[in-house]
């Protein structure tokens, strides 16, 4: 194991909902709302009408290509509305579950059998980026990876899903590793947890110690942010330099989350589809803060009502991690599959707007992990010039952070890359985007930032 | 449900590009801290100079802030005074200086300093030169009686060389007593704590004085003077710590920094030993790669593919 030097050391605040291990389950919603067209997974066809009758886990949507999944029910109820990019289903608080959602008593050894349930299954990226599994592992299969990453770090603050996830199902958790590592034909898979897990790391290697996974073992690395994204993770654990110019699969390294581990083990063993999973509700304005099961399309109002409230008013309520996360204006927003989190940030918390002039202290570029010069990019982009940012590699940014949160200035630099990046997106869109799942995983932050899915190619 | 806090907010949600948190870094923060490494020398100026000293520094740190806001005043920019910049390049410029200065001279100085070295060029963090090194070389070139030195007569300008030669026995005095007549210079301990507190506390890079220093020493016994005056100018340590420190003259990658402190220190031996230009060496020397560090920067940014630990 290599040492991750660069990044940073930020503020954990994982205490208050580490006080119990256990997953709160929230009552049922009255009404969720599912998007059709979400991130990378998208355009979708509806398969039910206004007015039909659903249970938990009916299919609502069936992809329109083989890079889409279909989406499921979170409860069971009437459909209310369908349209061209959401279904809304208005529940009868009985949680129905549907028949098809039944143990499997055959667990397949292919690999195509696998990838294939696994897409039937909905499957998509539990850890923040939404794309959908099977595509990930198609692409891992035919580039003939040898390494399977479970990237159970959780470096951004707040979060502790993950943590409690692994704590609660630890033998569900090696097995989904398991089921991965078969179906993308990889010889060896790695649980990777940051040093403040530990005792996570611990109840993964006993309880492997009686599941007897040969191909498996836990790894623990240091605290350090973005510890947890893909390059820096695949370079850490496998000990080689990452090209930066190819994606993390093509050289031989699948990176996935240990919550889509968990939900690969549900929809192989329990054919139970992707429609709920672990979030944690946390930040200094809420009362009770802690990790509960969310389904999806439920808005976020009734998971934060889950925890009693608001003690005061939040200036920023994130998606996500407060790093990475995005900013939500309206609390009906529906939590999706892809949100680790819903973080409240009181305003001391959150960063002044007032920006002040670049001294070049020069420590953004110490801390990227991607060894970028954001001083240069955000000079380039603010005086358009889209050569100079392309030459200092925009597009390699993966958008962790890092640099914004150590500027002493407090240059929104993230906002101004963003930007750049859409600048030079526009000028080459025509020529050479790559299709979605063959770019590097590390440029998708460009793609959700800028241009949707449904403009590419 | 048994008691539930607030579910409506009073105010609407603010919706802003992440990170969401900050930390607690800023501009104010590092210069003013800067400033305040600069303490020592002042205790060391004022125990050897007197009150001469505190004449020359008060006016120069009071003048530079003044003449900024009222610069920032007249032309409706945002006043940021309260930054320390100002603050700070005063004071850098003041230790610069002789005790006996004349006060029109640092007011006209601290003009240079702020208004033509920094403000003119888009304020702070807009000027390619140090400001403080400008103004210096302008006053050197225009005033050089008051400084007591002149282009004729090198040996006895400030910032030269060559003025304490002192030997091997007065080591003790040299390092704790006035060797010279700029304020900085005062006493190398005191340059030396101000600029440990400094590398500390990083607000100053490590590499930049190391480097220099190093080029220099050695240079200067590679070319055979190893006497104490030469291998430890009094000025030297003061450009070393709080001239090319300087964050928005020097380069932003660690490399480019090796390169830039090396190529001062080979600048400042070249214009020392090979030139009769004496007064100026350092501060031609840091001018001189002032102005290639957009080109070091470029030259030597960090590069993807590099392991990223």
């Amino acid at each position: 194991m290599k040492r991750f030097r660069k990044g940073i050391r930020l503020p954990e605040f994982k205490d208050r909902t580490l006080a119990s291990i256990q997953i709160h389950l929230p009552s049922s919603p009255s009404v969720v709302t599912i998007p059709l067209n979400h991130k990378a997974n998208g355009p979708l066809a509806p398969c039910v009408q206004e007015g039909d009758p659903v249970c938990v886990g009916t299919k609502l949507a069936e992809g329109s290509d083989q890079n889409s999944v279909p989406v499921y029910s979170s409860v069971s109820g009437c459909v209310s509305k369908v349209c061209q990019d959401l279904i809304q289903i208005e529940s009868d608080y009985a949680d129905r579950l549907d028949r098809s959602i039944k143990v499997r008593e055959e667990i397949p050894s292919d690999a195509s059998q696998l990838i294939e349930m696994i897409r039937e299954a909905g499957m998509v990226d539990l850890g923040g980026s939404g794309i959908p599994i099977h595509t990930r592992l198609l692409d891992a299969r035919s580039s003939g990876v040898e390494f399977v990453i479970v990237n159970g770090c959780e470096s951004e603050p707040f979060l502790t899903a993950d943590h409690v996830l692994v704590m609660n199902y630890p033998a569900e958790i090696l097995k989904g590793a398991e089921l991965i590592r078969i179906a993308c034909g990889a010889k060896r898979a790695v649980i990777a947890v940051e040093r403040n897990k530990r005792e996570a790391a611990e109840l993964l290697n006993s309880k492997n110690y009686n599941l007897k996974i040969k191909t498996i073992e836990t790894m623990m690395l240091p605290v350090r942010y973005p510890q947890d994204s893909e390059g820096v993770l695949a370079e850490t654990v496998t000990d080689k330099v990452m090209d930066p110019n190819s994606s993390i699969i093509s050289q031989g390294v699948l990176v996935e989350h240990v919550a889509t581990a968990f939900g690969v083990y549900e929809a192989i063993y329990l054919r139970k589809p992707l429609y709920e999973r672990v979030v944690t509700v946390s930040g200094p304005c809420f009362a009770e803060p802690k990790n509960m099961w969310a389904r999806t399309g439920v808005p976020a109002i009734e998971l934060i009502r889950e925890s009693k409230g608001f003690l005061r008013d939040p200036d920023r309520v994130i998606f996500g991690g407060p790093m990475t996360g995005q900013a939500i204006s309206d609390l009906q927003t529906p939590v999706t599959m892809d949100v680790t989190g819903i973080v409240a940030l009181p305003h001391e918390l959150v960063p002044s707007e007032e920006e002040e002039a670049c001294i070049r202290c020069g420590l953004c570029v110490d801390v990227c992990p991607e060894a970028l010069v954001p001083e240069t990019l955000v000079r380039a982009v603010r005086i358009h010039n889209d050569r100079l940012a392309q030459e200092y590699d925009i597009d390699a940014c993966t958008e962790c952070g890092c640099c914004a949160y150590v500027c002493p200035s407090k240059i929104p630099i993230i906002r101004v890359i963003q930007e750049g990046k859409r600048n030079v997106c526009e000028k080459t869109a025509s020529t050479s985007v790559p299709t979605l799942h063959h770019r590097p995983l590390r440029a998708v932050g460009a793609m959700t930032a800028g241009a949707s899915h449904s403009e590419l190619p | 449900m048994l008691s539930v806090y607030k579910l409506k907010l009073d105010q609407p949600l603010t919706v802003a590009a992440g990170p969401h948190l900050r930390s607690t870094h800023s501009v104010q923060q590092f210069m003013w801290g800067t400033a305040s490494a600069l303490i020592p020398i002042w205790i060391a100026s004022l125990i050897f100079f007197g009150w001469s000293s505190f004449r020359v520094l008060a006016l120069a740190t009071g003048s530079a802030v003044g003449f900024e806001w009222l610069f920032q005043r007249a032309f409706q920019l945002r006043i940021s005074v309260h930054n320390g910049s100002g603050f700070l390049l005063g004071a850098v410029f003041a230790f610069l200086l002789p005790a006996s200065v004349p006060s029109m001279l640092v007011l006209l100085g601290a003009f240079f300093a702020v208004i033509v070295g920094k403000e003119f060029l888009g304020g702070l963090g807009q000027n390619l030169l140090h400001p403080a090194l400008v103004s210096y070389v302008l006053l050197l070139t225009l005033f050089p009686a008051a400084f007591g030195a002149s282009v004729s007569a090198p040996t006895s300008g400030p910032l030269a060389l060559e003025v304490a030669r002192v030997e091997w026995t007065e080591l003790w005095r040299f390092f704790l007593g006035c060797p010279r007549e700029t304020l900085g210079g005062a006493s190398i301990v005191a340059v030396w704590i101000g600029g440990l507190i400094e590398v500390v506390k990083k607000w100053a890079r490590f590499e930049l004085p190391f480097f220099y220093l190093a080029t220099v020493m050695i240079g200067t016994m590679a070319i055979g003077q190893n006497r104490v005056g030469d291998l430890f100018p009094g000025a030297i340590f003061f450009a070393a710590f709080f001239i090319l420190t300087d964050t928005v003259t020097s380069p932003v990658t660690r490399n480019a920094r090796m390169v830039f402190a090396v190529g001062c220190g080979l600048l400042t031996l070249v214009v020392r030993f090979w030139t009769a230009y004496d007064p100026l060496a350092i501060a031609c020397a840091v001018l001189i790669m002032n102005a290639c560090v957009p080109a070091l920067d470029r030259a030597f940014r960090s590069r993807r593919g590099a392991p990223a630990w």
